[in-house]
């Protein structure tokens, strides 16, 4: 009788689990099943399979917007936001957890209150900055003000708090200076903070859209999400020529990130619950 | 030897400080000023108004239905993904060995990029040859114009946004229950409580603080949300899905009334800002 009732409490939760993940990935597969049918069989039955594989929704696609150049530039993009995240923070990080300073507590404290300003309202000053400084419709707008961040500077602290003074008094006592212990001996130690580090930026920079959509006007700066948002105003209801698109824009950086999804759920967790 | 400690530090804060000063600090204090002025972003006359965009902005009906807007869209994505990430990940907790799978399925909206997901959810809503309304009209059921009809727009944009959410909180909990000490439940087993009374009076109250913290974090993220709403409805039909950051990128960057759009971004920096002394009293009282 027990066997029987946990047998069917197991049944239970499995019909429960995947009909919520069948919706959860419902878009996904119907992004991509579409994406291989010709136009014109694209919303006869059977929905969930292409009859015919029709590659040339691709090739279109392609054509028609510059998705090469919207991949580099989100690369480009990511990647230097991600790597000025992790220099300013590993540096900052390490000055509030080892030194003594004046105003010490207050910068803290202001660094982290800072996390609460809505980005939207930042939007209007910063986008002015960015005008006076001459860096509108330019990828370093997009860049420089994203290469520091509140929540990486508390991450890495957290981190570098674990890690015992001793190592940097034995590296010091071998004459090297700060930058030397922080690059030798802090880092190698870090990585999995710093690797949980760098998985947020690069997400976040790589979703960002707002920021982009104001301050980006040439489509040959275009980034991967405002290529998108460009392109499905354009090709409203051509389905099959935007899935594709859309399939392009997603599903390798996607693949990418379920791939690393370990580190980046180990963030997730200690940003949140150790907290 | 202090000094040199001080220089050190400074140095090592550098590179972090200047970008917050510049890119965080100055822009919110000037921010504040714009919303005190009737600013157009093109001349260089600045009129101050005193407070007249903040009187303005609560005699604005549109601003009003924005503020109720975002708030039942705030509220309702909060608590749904909350709520149901609870759930399954109990769930999850009982499935040791496919949860793997599971969690992996419900993060990938998390790091799929809000604005290809939307297009793709366009497709899903459409009346003519989305999958929702034919399923809904295979049963049978009113199969209505999601992105066009005022009744249904909202919660139209609220699915999307749980659908997006849905992983973290699942995530979030499915870590706090495996932290959760075993002694407890032993306990519990033996004094032969039921399924239902070991979550409501355990598990519910041991995770208190990690509910504070989706909750929380919940609340700041989706107040601010923009992506998906300007991409399926850019705020309409009139104005049903106008949450205030779309409001405030319109008012700003449209009309280019920067001093009336400050004043909304200051009132949603009000909100979050109670939100979190809210989240820190809570924490506080649970501490002591």
């Amino acid at each position: 009788m027990k066997l029987l009732k946990k047998f069917s409490v197991r049944i239970i939760d499995h019909l429960v689990l995947i009909t919520i993940s069948a919706v959860v990935v419902l878009p996904f597969i119907w992004m991509i099943t579409t994406s291989l049918k010709p136009p014109k069989l694209a919303f006869t039955a059977p929905y969930l399979i292409p009859t015919h594989f029709y590659w040339q929704n691709f090739v279109n696609a392609w054509q028609e917007a510059p998705f090469t150049r919207y991949y580099l530039n989100s690369i480009i993009v990511a990647f230097c936001i991600t790597f000025g995240q992790v220099f300013t923070s590993v540096l900052a990080a390490y000055a509030f957890d080892r030194f003594d300073f004046p105003f010490k507590r207050t910068l803290w404290f202001t660094l982290l209150a800072s996390m609460m300003i809505p980005l939207p309202l930042l939007v209007i000053p910063t986008f002015q900055i960015v005008q006076n400084l001459h860096w509108a419709d330019n990828l370093i707008a997009l860049i420089i003000p994203r290469c520091w961040s509140a929540f990486g500077i508390l991450l890495m602290r957290q981190f570098i708090h674990s890690i015992p003074r001793d190592f940097d008094d034995a590296a010091k006592m071998d004459g090297a200076n700060t930058l030397r212990v922080i690059w030798s001996v802090i880092m190698p130690l870090a990585r999995p903070a710093v690797a949980t580090l760098a998985l947020f930026a690069f997400l976040f920079a790589w979703n960002d859209f707002l920021w982009p959509l104001i301050v980006l006007n040439s489509p040959e700066n275009f980034t991967v999400p405002l290529g998108i948002a460009n392109f499905s105003g354009k090709y409203g209801t051509r389905w099959t020529l935007l899935m594709a698109a859309t399939v392009s824009a997603t599903i390798p950086a996607v693949l990418a990130f379920l791939a690393m999804q370990k580190s980046l759920i180990r963030g997730l967790v200690a940003g949140g619950v150790n907290e | 030897m202090q000094s040199r400690q001080t220089r050190t530090a400074y140095l090592l804060i550098a590179p972090a400080l200047i970008l917050f000063i510049g890119f965080t600090a100055y822009p919110f204090v000037w921010s504040a000023q714009i919303s005190f002025t009737n600013w157009d972003g093109l001349n260089a006359v600045k009129e101050f108004v005193g407070f007249e965009n903040y009187i303005n902005l609560f005699k604005d009906a549109e601003f009003r239905q924005s503020l109720s807007v975002t708030v039942i869209y705030t509220i309702s994505v909060t608590l749904l993904s909350t709520i149901l990430g609870f759930a399954i990940a109990l769930m999850l907790q009982r499935r040791k060995r496919t949860s793997a799978i599971y969690r992996t399925i419900f993060f990938s909206p998390v790091v799929t990029a809000t604005v290809a997901a939307a297009v793709v959810w366009q497709l899903l809503f459409d009346p003519y040859v989305g999958v929702i309304d034919l399923g809904l009209r295979a049963l049978h059921l009113p199969a209505p114009n999601w992105l066009s009809d005022t009744h249904w727009a909202l919660s139209a944009v609220i699915i999307v946004g749980i659908w997006k959410r849905l992983g973290f909180a699942v995530i979030v909990y499915a870590a706090g229950l495996s932290s959760l000490p075993i002694s407890c439940y032993e306990a519990a087993d033996l004094d032969g409580v039921n399924a239902w009374q070991r979550i409501r009076y355990l598990t519910v109250p041991l995770l208190r603080p990690i509910t504070t913290l989706v909750l929380i974090t919940g609340f700041i993220d989706a107040i601010q949300v923009f992506d998906h709403i300007f991409l399926l409805t850019s705020g309409g039909p009139i104005g049903s899905t106008n949450v205030m950051s779309l409001y405030l990128y319109n008012q700003g960057f449209k009309l280019f009334r920067l001093g009336y759009a400050s004043a909304i971004g200051w009132t949603l920096f009000t909100i979050v800002l109670a939100l979190t002394v809210l989240q820190w009293q809570i924490r506080r009282r649970s501490e002591r």
